[in-house]
């Protein structure tokens, strides 16, 4: 029994021990530059490793990707751990994350100017820290067989066809849940927003916790219709060779989400954080961003000629704001006060 | 008389085998044996407590065996006692007649009459967690009693009582069966008790009935 | 010098101070967070509305969860009961219906959602995903404590020819009062505190404080206001659990006839619901074989992901059965067994937060921060699910033992250990399974995905939900392995000590 023990015991060692074995060997020599990001980017099936393999080739340096689940938590770990580790850039929130990220965490100063911007989201460069890397449209998405019956409009939405079809996410927990509340808000009166916010979450299927979740119960045939990015369709068809997908083309101006990075102002391999953002920004940089994280480049023309081009129609129709700190508190009251029920204030 | 035939009862490490076995049909029928025999194994297995599918038991021409454990009729004093924790004396007796689907009135006169006898009558109302061992055996004894059984089995009585508590018990119990005039199944190791009650011996070990006068 | 060692001993020993450690070890979250982050102007704007509106909706639904869990639970116990003497029949049955412990919520929740068509969203719609989730938990407990508490009953009330019903509501309903309202808060308590589930299913209206928790941090950056949420949140918890301290005691027999109430007929309902469950399951994966050339790319990763599985898994497990028999060797019926029960941790965003806010974060101490935060988390669970009642039962041979003159030591070797290893491998093998498909904790704290249950996660955020489900299986089967083994030892390890004595 003892040696049953031992080995396990060895076996279990071995194993946490060739683990991290990799990581503490490489920390020893060369500089490193810590990068911050979301998982579904950095990980290994995203673009982060790719542009990590083109940006260690030529930078004599390393560089350690520090992932976090959301962009939440990572302005969270940016700001607890920034300080003491070091965060070099940090990559992944969007325009309702900046006001917060600005106002907790100190960044430096990026020139913006060289970037040759799509004219889409031209107003993603009206600050001085942070760098768009990507963007994409929100919309519904559907099959091809529920296309018939599509909504073509938000009130469409409330049509009695579509109760307990729309899977949503929940602005609290979700960024995409947060652009359909700001969808709504945008694009009725105060009063009509408020009826619509009522109704639509009797309407709902479902608010999921994520992204992620709300998209799951689409592919697994719970609710025909999602909320996500028009990009999405561009997925099954590059990955799956499925057809089948569409988004959905709405009268009302579709929401824009466009995701940024900064550079913390404690960095300690500052140069090469910028030569990093710097790679992002280059065609081969936004090349791999998208065709790895199904977003829309942030450099005119990148998207000439690729898949991404074809929705363009949809891409016109859109509009795309920063929203301040105090605008997005109001939202998601007013959203807390729809669920309970209560007429949101005007 | 009543006949046991191919008790078999299979454990990992352990098996009972009885082919025939002859249990008095009055009196006391002593299973005697040193402890890890079996005794308790054939005490559980005639009262349908293990699986022993092919067991039969010819007990006034009925086969037991092949009744399930309630059907039997077999008012058992288990080694330590058992009682229902949460109940009083008197609880306990009365959810034994109930069982029995016996009527108020009778219940209530033979629950009378077995406390007055057995000496428990001011224990009544006492919580069964608040008596004595030899409180304790006595109300078990007279819940086995209670609903009118076939035959009553009595696994080591009387092991768990003071030196001076036993011979005082034996004599209450002998006193008890000869009034029922209830046949009896005792299991013990103690040779005083087999002195005492018996009226037919049998001894078991390892399993296997090895000596049947 | 040998006396100096003697004295280290002793003071390491020392009951009263591990007592207070472990303690301090439980409440560490709460402790780091305050100190380092809290500040109490920030309490000041508290929206006290939000927070009574959030915990009325989310007492509702943890008190319609937890009652149909027992409801359904009891019922399946009785089932259970059938088989509970059969040794290795039982526990693969036992583990079959813990699975749904253990799925992510969005395959359950879609593995429901086909069974029941429509399914009912709002209120009644997490009830049934809670009670789904928890059912077999619960009867797996109710039928241990029956078999274990009143086994000898069971047997003289099917002597006596008592009929099921009235051995349910005159036996098992008083005797087993306590044990079922502590059952009850267990369930409660974990729907209580459930994030996810009420806001896939609940509607509109599905909202609770750990959603309030997480806006908090998440949105505001407010970490006063969700410490106090949180400590708010365990205070109702620890004030329930105190209503639930007093317990029945156990039997020493392990097997009984318990036919007396055992249905094979519950049983089969049960394992029908399952397998109709499981088929859906396993059939809305098969679309994940179509991506069998994505599991190929991926090999390295996913490989890495088995063995960061398996390290994360047999240590949490370890470190558990580790844990539960420290607490066992300081348990006392003081403030400290009070604490144990009543003890809820914080949510697991604010307990993965606390750890990384403490010291550094680098390879071997992040591993080991998970380590700490999952040990934290699944011991204090771990404790209510029999480890309390088994210590409480101890207490008369302890004393016994003590009045005898036998030290501590002597004591936790001779008369605790011999009767507990089992079930501390037990316990630290659910921990394992658990640990196997945990990633909240771990994609906070770690700064990569090490583990398979990580990677699923990363890939449903890419898209790839049909590998994602076809991985939740190696999950499955990890944590199975993990698990049997942790049983095995326990066997072993408990033959080993009892012939040693």
């Amino acid at each position: 029994m003892q040696q049953f023990i031992i080995f396990i015991s060895t076996i279990f060692f071995v194993l946490i021990f060739s683990f991290f074995k990799k990581q503490s060997s490489m920390e020893a020599h060369k500089s490193v530059v810590r990068i911050f990001g979301y998982s579904s980017f950095i990980s290994k099936y995203g673009p982060g490793e790719e542009l990590k393999k083109i940006f260690e080739e030529k930078c004599d340096c390393q560089v350690d990707f520090i992932e976090a689940s959301d962009a939440g938590i990572l302005l969270q770990r940016v700001k607890l751990e920034g300080s003491t580790l070091g965060a070099d850039l940090v990559i992944g929130f969007d325009q309702f994350d900046l006001q917060k990220a600005l106002s907790e965490i100190k960044w430096r100063k990026i020139d913006l100017t060289q970037i040759d911007i799509n004219p889409m989201i031209k107003g993603s460069l009206n600050n001085e820290y942070f760098v768009p890397y990507d963007w994409g449209v929100l919309s519904f998405v559907t099959r091809k067989e529920d296309m018939a019956v599509a909504p073509k409009s938000l009130q469409d939405l409330l049509k009695p066809h579509f109760k307990r079809k729309l899977a949503l996410q929940d602005p609290r927990t979700s960024s995409p849940g947060m652009q359909f509340l700001y969808w709504i808000k945008k694009s009725f009166n105060e009063s009509d927003y408020a009826n619509f916010l009522q109704q639509i979450i009797e309407q709902a299927h479902s608010f999921s916790p994520s992204w992620s979740t709300a998209y799951g119960l689409f592919i697994k045939k719970q609710a025909p219709y999602v909320f996500s990015y028009t990009t999405s369709p561009i997925y099954h068809q590059i990955v799956e060779k499925n057809n089948q997908y569409q988004a959905l083309y709405f009268t009302e101006k579709h929401p824009i989400q466009v995701e940024f990075m900064g550079i913390p102002s404690d960095c300690k391999e500052c140069e090469k954080a910028e030569d990093f953002v710097n790679l992002m920004l280059t065609d081969q940089g936004q090349k791999i961003i998208m065709n790895k994280n199904f977003m829309y480049p942030v450099v005119k023309d990148v998207v000439k000629g690729t898949i991404f081009e074809s929705n363009d129609d949809l891409v016109q129709n859109t509009f795309f704001e920063i929203p301040s700190v105090t605008e997005v508190e109001s939202l998601l009251k007013e959203w807390s006060d729809a669920r309970k029920g209560k007429k949101v204030a005007k | 008389m009543s006949l046991v035939k191919k008790l078999k009862i299979h454990y990992d490490d352990f098996n009972v085998e009885i082919e025939n076995w002859e249990v008095l049909d009055s009196g006391v029928t002593v299973l005697w044996g040193p402890s890890g025999s079996g005794k308790t194994s054939v005490f559980r297995g005639l009262i349908g407590l293990e699986r022993n599918a092919q067991c039969e038991w010819i007990f006034k021409n009925q086969d037991l065996g092949r009744m399930s454990t309630p059907e039997r009729k077999i008012g058992v004093v288990f080694q330590n006692y058992e009682l229902f924790g949460h109940m009083t004396v008197y609880q306990n007796l009365k959810f034994a007649a109930q069982a029995r689907k016996i009527n108020a009135e009778v219940y209530e006169s033979k629950i009378t009459h077995l406390t007055k006898q057995l000496r428990i009558e001011s224990l009544k109302h006492k919580n069964v967690k608040l008596l004595s061992g030899g409180e304790r055996q006595r109300a078990a004894l007279a819940q086995s009693l209670v609903g009118d059984p076939n035959i009553l089995f009595l696994d080591e009585p009387f092991s768990a009582l003071d030196e001076e508590l036993r011979q005082e018990s034996r004599e209450l119990v002998k006193a008890i069966i000869e009034e029922y005039q209830i046949p009896v199944l005792l299991i013990t190791h103690d040779k005083r008790d087999v002195d005492f009650l018996a009226k037919k011996v049998t001894l078991i070990k390892n399993g296997r009935i090895i000596d049947q006068p | 010098m040998l006396g100096r060692g003697r004295k280290l001993q002793n003071k390491l020993l020392d009951i009263k101070k591990l007592q207070f450690l472990i303690v301090t070890f439980f409440i560490s979250p709460f402790l780091i967070l305050f100190f380092n982050l809290f500040q109490p102007h920030a309490i000041g704007n508290f929206d006290f509305e939000e927070l009574f509106w959030s915990l009325k909706n989310t007492t509702i639904q943890a008190c319609y969860s937890a009652f149909l869990s027992m409801v359904t639970g009891f019922f399946l116990s009785l089932g259970l009961l059938e088989v509970a003497n059969r040794k290795k029949i039982n526990t693969v049955v036992d583990f079959l219906f813990l699975l749904p412990n253990f799925l992510p919520n969005l395959f359950i929740v879609i593995g429901l959602m086909n069974l029941i068509d429509p399914f009912p969203m709002g209120i009644l719609g997490i009830v049934l995903v809670h009670a789904f989730i928890n059912f077999g938990f619960v009867g797996i407990l109710i039928k241990n404590l029956i078999v274990e508490k009143l086994g000898r009953s069971g047997e003289l009330a099917l002597v006596l020819g008592v009929t099921r019903l009235s051995f349910i509501f005159k036996i098992i309903f008083p005797q087993l009062k306590y044990d079922f309202l502590r059952i009850y808060l267990y369930v409660f308590t974990i729907s209580f505190s459930s994030f996810a589930i009420p806001l896939l299913v609940g509607g509109g209206k599905g909202t609770n404080l750990e959603v309030l928790i997480y806006e908090k941090l998440r949105i505001n950056f407010d970490w006063s206001s969700a410490l106090f949420i949180a400590l708010f949140q365990s205070m109702i918890l620890f004030l329930l659990s105190i209503g639930t301290m007093k317990t029945t005691r156990f039997q020493s027999r392990e097997s009984f006839n318990l036919k007396v109430i055992s249905s094979r007929n519950f049983l089969l309902v049960f394992a029908l619901l399952y397998v109709l469950f499981f088929v859906q399951y396993v059939y809305s994966t098969l679309d994940g074989v179509n991506y069998i050339n994505d599991f190929f790319l991926y090999k390295r990763e996913i490989i890495k992901g088995i063995f960061g599985t398996l390290a994360l898994s047999v240590g949490t497990g370890s470190l558990v059965s580790i844990f539960l028999l420290l607490v066992a060797f300081v348990w006392e019926k003081n403030y400290f067994s009070k604490f144990m029960l009543g003890y809820i941790g914080p949510s697991s965003a604010l307990t993965a937060l606390a750890f990384f806010v403490l010291g550094y974060n680098f390879s071997f101490l992040t591993f080991a921060k998970i380590l700490l935060a999952l040990v934290l988390i699944y011991s204090s669970l771990a404790y209510r699910l029999g480890w309390d009642s088994l210590l409480h039962d101890l207490e008369s041979e302890k004393e016994k033992a003590q009045i005898m003159g036998a030290d501590e030591r002597l004591i936790f070797q001779k008369i605790i250990l011999p009767r507990v290893i089992k079930r501390a491998l037990f316990l630290g093998g659910m921990a394992s399974f658990w640990a196997a498909g945990e990633f909240a904790i771990s994609k906070i704290l770690a700064s990569s995905d090490f583990s398979v249950a990580m990677i699923v996660e990363t890939f449903i955020s890419q898209y790839r939900i049909g590998l994602a489900s076809v991985l939740t299986f190696l999950v499955l089967l990890l944590g199975t392995v993990v698990f049997f083994i942790f049983v095995g030892v326990g066997d072993v390890l408990s033959k080993k000590i009892k012939n040693s004595l």
